[in-house]
């Protein structure tokens, strides 16, 4: 997937691609995308501050959350698709923050391109489409999208996506404390917090079986809206998430010289939501990479 | 809680002990939230969905299951319900700590 050359450049002004390892590994941008800044470092203000503006290309807003922190690479070049129908459900974990999230987050991009930049968008270049489950399944190319952390299961009626974009009825869980769904105040009831937590933990479960960790995870970024009466959940910002990688049997295009565990230690997540192990200044560390970080699922919510 | 920096939050999150959020009116989904943020990580649910798929068929267990118990609002069913008794770690661990 990430073998695409693109050190090829033999004429004299160019110089090695600076590699650099570590929790944000990247590789420049290709000069022909013309949004991208010359220099690597400069990414992630940049993007932040165009962004910010909006006025940036639809394809470029969609990827926000993605490349904000400086996650990139210049390898654009999808993997084979050869694949036929679109399945009817179908989970999606994408996170970002080491090569095998680049590469799944670039084939999505690539596939979704074609559906954003064909009008389907309003003047500041907001998709006007639901940018969520509903508008993956619409994207005849997504089953071609193949990769060790894309899961495709059938597992029922309720579905989750996880994507940076949501429904554009969405409220996050933040503000579903201060009202539900239809506007209304009502702390949720006890059944309404179970059906939004299981939905969470199923994320967070899937999240966490392929070695993702959300590492920031918050109200804010628990995305809630109902279809025919479900709940249909979705978790973002996977900006501060880290690929829990085995030492052993590290993926394919995951060197294991990109692999530092202080990655994991670097995190600057909301602390309000980190159980205490994980908090600054703890003696013991924590092992949360098999386990549900449950601090943070439904505190929230529950509060009358 | 309240603290003013992440190092008062640090040692609220370590020391004091939080209350269920419903103040009693729904005591097992209080007694389940105080489940998942006790200070111990071996105390709190160690098994959700995915884990435990292959061995036991597709049945919830661990917080999935006792979540989905609650939400019934089924008499009989959370008569009966014993938050976490259903939870069981996937595999044998050595706890953190020494007692």
């Amino acid at each position: 997937m990430s073998g695409t050359d693109t050190e090829d450049d033999s004429s004299p002004e160019s110089k090695p691609v600076e590699k650099r390892s570590g929790r944000f590994g990247y590789t420049p941008v290709p000069s022909d995308i013309g949004l991208m800044p010359s220099t690597p470092d400069a990414v992630s203000d940049v993007f932040g501050m165009i962004l910010s503006l909006g006025a940036v290309q639809p394809i470029w807003q969609f990827n926000s959350l993605f490349c904000y922190r400086g996650f990139w690479q210049d390898d654009r070049t999808p993997a084979a698709t050869s694949t036929p129908a679109v399945p009817q459900e179908v989970i999606i974990t994408i996170a970002t923050g080491k090569s095998l999230a680049y590469d799944l987050t670039l084939q999505i991009e690539l596939r979704l391109e074609s559906f954003v930049t064909n009008g389907r968008c309003n003047k500041i270049g907001e998709p006007s489409i639901n940018f969520s489950l509903a508008y993956l399944h619409t994207g005849s190319s997504l089953p071609g999208i193949s990769h060790p952390i894309l899961w495709k299961s059938s597992p029922g009626k309720n579905r989750f996506a996880i994507i940076s974009r949501c429904h554009s009825e969405e409220r996050t869980l933040q503000e579903l404390h201060f009202s539900n769904l239809d506007g209304e105040y009502r702390p949720p009831s006890a059944i309404e917090v179970c059906q939004i937590a299981i939905g969470v933990v199923q994320i967070l479960d899937s999240i966490h079986s392929r070695k993702v960790r959300h590492g920031n995870l918050r109200p804010e970024v628990i995305n809630i809206w109902k279809v025919e009466g479900e709940y249909n959940i979705c978790i973002r910002d996977f900006t501060e998430s880290a690929l829990l990688l085995d030492r052993d049997t590290p993926p394919p295009g995951s060197p294991d010289n990109e692999f530092d565990e202080s990655d994991f230690l670097s995190v600057t997540p909301c602390p309000w939501y980190l159980p205490p192990e994980l908090l600054p200044g703890s003696s013991d560390p924590g092992k949360p990479l098999d386990k549900i970080n449950s601090q943070w699922i439904i505190v929230r919510t529950s509060t009358p | 809680m309240s603290a003013e920096d992440i190092l008062e939050i640090a040692a609220a999150h370590r020391l004091q002990q939080p209350f269920g959020p419903t103040a009693g009116r729904e005591p097992l989904l209080d007694e389940l939230v105080l489940r998942l943020l006790e200070k111990n990580p071996d105390m709190r649910y160690q098994t959700g969905f995915i884990h435990l798929r292959a061995l036991t068929n597709f049945q919830a267990k661990g917080l999935i299951h006792d979540l989905k118990q609650i939400s019934t609002r089924d008499f009989f069913i959370i008569g009966s319900l014993k938050i976490g008794e259903v939870d069981r770690a996937a595999s044998f661990t050595f706890p953190d700590r020494i007692y």
